[in-house]
């Protein structure tokens, strides 16, 4: 294996790990202010208590989130040092605007649990606006780096870091990010609510019904993104789309993934949908609902690897062609393998420690003191 | 007579800040120290916890369980605020300084990334485990996660000072940087590339002269023009600098930490004269004593590194006491060169030494230096070949000398601060915590003879915990300016100045002001966020849950 590819994959690896916690973070983050409003609308404890609930998982998985952040932007600066050079110039707005949002996220976090209760339900409903705000301008920021990948705008001549905002590429990427991190964190989220021990039907009934709902408008999304993809990558969108769709890939690696992912949705619709049903009906699908989530999950990693994988053995893609990733990789220092292969090791204890904490203090909640 | 910067050479470029640089600089050096303030609290208030929770498995006084379950609520706050100030560092260093890229890629690849994936992650995992814990688990269990949590947090520290060390004493680059600055020392083993590591210069510079040196990094064919750079990725963990750096500052961070929730606790007693806050404080007493004796060993051993290699810097933290002779050739310091050199009688070097100094480099160009040892660099130099080494050296050498007397006062102030602890700590120690003969009564005499009218018998002992803690936050900050700012004009010592790790986005005063503005509402809600949750006993139980 060589560094470069060794190199892409392990980047890959830090962002696949950072992603399934951000999505369950902005996913929860947009349902508790949400079903907080409907709570205050419909002045309904239960649905109250649910808003409670989705908070505190946003909040627990959040810290986490940001400790494979750092992960991921230290490894990304080390093995390719141009690349973010080119980030930090080209889309210095967009990361600007990242940072806004997470540095504004974590006090109105703050605010809005201690307020909860303590102010009138219209204000702390209106307080969930510039929350969600803040926990959106994450994404809103940093999908542009994704789409200087595959539509590099820094190349173009006279190029300023203004013109990373006019990239064609981002408008369905975003709206694609963004439904289908809320229907992650719902899918998810139902499968919090029906592990534990006294698991609340309404909550389990309106989260599958959200992420039901969402799968129809991300299909959309996904559509237009594949379509401006065509249009603007026409390598990366052979290599997901593969000769079922009458392209001749480059590689083989990605379009059995895509295939996979997309029946791996259909599964998921199918799962939720009868979970859905049965809740409707006042039973819990324990099984079911927890195979949704982990369905949803599976899902987006997938594609995840697919929309990012696709563009090997390219960095930045430019229509057929593009930067290659050997080309930007770092050869500054020969990383030594006992540093990646002890840091993975470490990545890995630490995150099944998390997780099992994670299980049993959010999900079971054994540890609760009465 | 002081040259002027660049000495009419046209490399003033190099030395001399640009508006955007000082901007950029003024929101670095805002956040750092923002940064800096949670995270020393972020590693005292352990051990703040750690004394109540001993205290209470000796004494099974639930006062110690109910402080020490408070104090980790506040630790849990103010770890999240360290990660929000530490994302804004982290990415305020990669995109206001973005050569700092060269960093991350190279020496301090080794450290940033173990910082990341063992103690930053494992930090954060047990301290969420230890939120879950405390109260609910066997002592053992819970003090065993309380230590690795700490401990983690501590090998982070010096993960991240390890590269903060190489910038200040770049061990491994070997004689590279004497051969551009004769006064300088050899760096270590030879582990960088000389011909990379002049293409890098030369990239650099070049890119500096025309606007920005981190442009130099946006080319896509950066690293393969570059090449191999630095041989031995290990070599920045056993940078001797790296060492006492660590040392010396985590023995700091521990005492401001500390100190704060020694402050804290004197203004409580203070203000309702409750015992149990005396108490309480006293367990933290020997955390604080301990560490600040230890204090000013560690830092003689960073002063150390500093005469060894930084010896510009070091003619900086001295100019208060030299005077004008500063800037002369030599002059005469008993107590500094006693200290420094371990010779009363040694002379301290002026700035006019290091200046004479650079005439060592004769009229050699840097085109003929290219010339000779990598041509194929040539190319890179630009406008810069025909520019002459010596007047280079010169231009580093003059463009400290205006910030001499501001380094050196922060560096008084430092151990002025220092030596007030010293005996703060030490008056606590033998009045208060151990006896000793003479000792003891020496102690008590200064406490309740000479102290005591002044402040009030009853208030000697939260009189000397506030002061212990007000004095180890100003020499914190303030020796932190001078190690910093006296490693101007460069970021990377020898290697890299400030404007070639500026970014190419002018950083205006307004864009700068919007940071600091951010900067400061985290500063405020952080402070309140943190108040809000050490007045609230009760906080870590509703944040597990045991509301519903």
């Amino acid at each position: 294996m060589n560094s470069a590819y060794l190199s892409f994959v392990l980047l890959g690896f830090f962002l696949e790990m950072h992603l399934v916690f951000v999505n369950v973070i902005i996913g929860a983050a947009i349902l508790t202010v949400v079903v907080r409003y409907l709570a205050y609308r419909r002045n309904d404890e239960r649905l109250d208590g649910l808003a409670r609930d989705m908070f505190r998982l946003m909040v627990a998985t959040d810290l986490f989130a940001g400790v494979w952040a750092t992960i991921l932007t230290v490894y990304m600066a080390s093995a390719f040092p141009s690349m973010t050079a080119i980030f930090t110039r080209a889309d210095f707005y967009p990361i600007a605007i990242a940072l806004v949002g997470i540095v504004a996220s974590i006090p109105l976090i703050a605010a809005y649990w201690h307020l909860w209760g303590r102010i009138g339900p219209r204000a702390h409903s209106a307080l969930g606006i510039p929350l969600a705000a803040s926990v959106l301008l994450v994404p809103i920021g940093f999908r542009y780096l994704f789409a200087e990948l595959n539509n590099p705008q820094f190349l173009n001549p006279g190029f300023e870091p203004i013109d990373a905002f006019a990239n064609p590429l981002y408008p369905p990427l975003i709206a694609h990010t963004i439904i289908g991190a809320v229907d992650i964190g719902a899918f998810v989220l139902a499968a919090v609510l029906v592990a534990r021990k006294e698991a609340g039907l309404e909550g389990i009934k309106m989260s599958l019904g959200v992420g039901l709902a969402l799968l129809v408008p991300q299909a959309v999304a996904g559509g237009y993104y594949f379509a401006v993809l065509e249009r603007y990558d026409p390598y990366i969108a052979a290599n997901i789309a593969g000769p079922l769709l009458g392209y001749d890939p480059p590689s083989a690696l990605f379009y059995p993934a895509f295939y996979a992912a997309l029946a791996l949705v259909v599964a998921l619709g199918a799962v939720a949908l009868y979970a859905f049903y049965e809740a409707l009906r006042g039973r819990v699908a324990k099984l079911a609902t927890v195979v949704a989530g982990v369905l949803a999950e599976a899902v987006m990693v997938l594609m995840e690897y697919v929309n990012d994988g696709a563009r090997y053995p390219y960095m930045f893609v430019s229509g057929g062609g593009g930067i290659p990733v050997a080309q930007l990789v770092n050869q500054l220092i020969e990383m030594p393998p006992a540093t990646i292969y002890t840091a993975l090791a470490s990545t890995l204890f630490f995150t099944a420690l998390f997780s099992t904490a994670f299980y049993y203090a959010v999900v079971r909640r054994l540890l609760s003191e009465d | 007579m002081t040259p002027s910067i660049g000495g009419g050479s046209g490399l003033d470029i190099l030395y001399s800040h640009t508006a955007s640089a000082n901007n950029a600089l003024a929101i670095s050096s805002f956040g750092i120290y923002l940064h800096a303030v949670f995270v020393s609290l972020t590693l005292g208030l352990p051990l703040a916890i750690l004394a109540w929770l001993v205290k209470w498995h000796r004494t099974g006084d639930g006062l110690y369980l109910k402080y020490a379950k408070m104090m980790t609520a506040v630790w849990a706050v103010n770890f999240a605020l360290g990660v929000v100030t530490g994302t804004v560092v982290e990415f305020g260093l990669l995109e206001i300084w973005p050569t700092s890229i060269l960093l991350f890629s190279s020496s301090g690849f080794v450290p940033l990334f173990y910082e990341a994936t063992i103690a930053f992650i494992g930090e954060a995992v047990l301290l969420g485990l230890f939120v879950l814990a405390i109260g609910r688990w066997r002592a053992r269990y819970t003090l065993s996660i309380l230590l690795a949590a700490w401990a983690l947090g501590s090998l982070s520290g010096y993960f991240i000072l390890t590269v903060n060390a190489w910038m200040n004493v770049p061990w491994g680059a070997g004689g590279i940087p004497k051969a551009l600055y004769p006064f300088l020392p050899t760096y270590g083993p030879d582990a960088a590339n000389l011909t990379t590591a002049l293409t890098l210069a030369a990239l650099v510079m070049n890119h500096t002269l025309a606007g920005a040196g981190s442009a130099a990094l946006t080319s896509v064919n950066f690293t393969q023009s570059v090449g191999p750079f630095f041989a031995d990725p290990w070599l920045p963990l056993a940078n001797p600098d790296a060492i006492s750096t660590t040392v010396h500052t985590l023995l700091a961070a521990y005492a401001v930490g500390v100190g704060a929730v020694a402050l804290a606790l004197s203004a409580r007693y203070l203000k309702t004269r409750d015992e149990k806050y005396v108490k309480l404080l006293k367990p933290l007493l020997w955390v604080m004593v301990v560490v600040l004796i230890a204090q000013p060993v560690a830092g003689h051993f960073m002063g150390d590194d500093v005469v060894r290699y930084q010896p510009l810097k070091f003619t900086a933290l001295v100019a208060l006491t030299g005077g004008q002779e500063v800037y002369g050739y030599s002059f005469n310091d008993p107590v500094e060169a006693l200290f420094a050199y371990g010779n009363p009688s040694h002379p301290i070097y002026g700035f006019q030494y290091y200046l004479q100094q650079c005439g060592a480099l004769g009229n050699t160009t840097f085109g003929q230096l290219y010339g000779q040892l990598d041509p194929q660099a040539l190319s890179y130099l630009g406008p810069l070949a025909n520019a002459a080494l010596a007047s280079n050296c010169r231009a580093a050498v003059a463009s400290l000398e205006p910030l001499a007397p501001l380094v050196s006062a922060m560096y008084y102030t430092m151990v002025g601060s220092g030596i007030l602890l010293a005996v703060a700590a030490l008056l606590t120690l033998f009045t208060y915590l151990i006896r000793v003969p003479v000792l003891s009564a020496a102690a008590d005499f200064i406490n309740f003879k000479l102290l005591g009218p002044v402040v009030g018998k009853n208030n000697v002992l939260p009189f000397l915990a506030s002061a212990m803690a007000v004095l180890s936050a100003v020499a914190a900050v303030a020796g932190w300016a001078a190690r910093e700012v006296g490693r101007q004009p460069w970021t990377v010592y020898g290697l890299f100045t400030t404007n070639e790790v500026v970014t190419s986005v002018d950083v205006t005063p307004g864009f700068a002001a919007f940071v600091a503005a951010v900067l400061a509402a985290i500063a405020a809600l952080g402070i309140a966020a943190m108040y809000y949750t050490a007045t609230r006993p009760g906080l870590i139980d509703r944040l597990r849950g045991s509301h519903e």
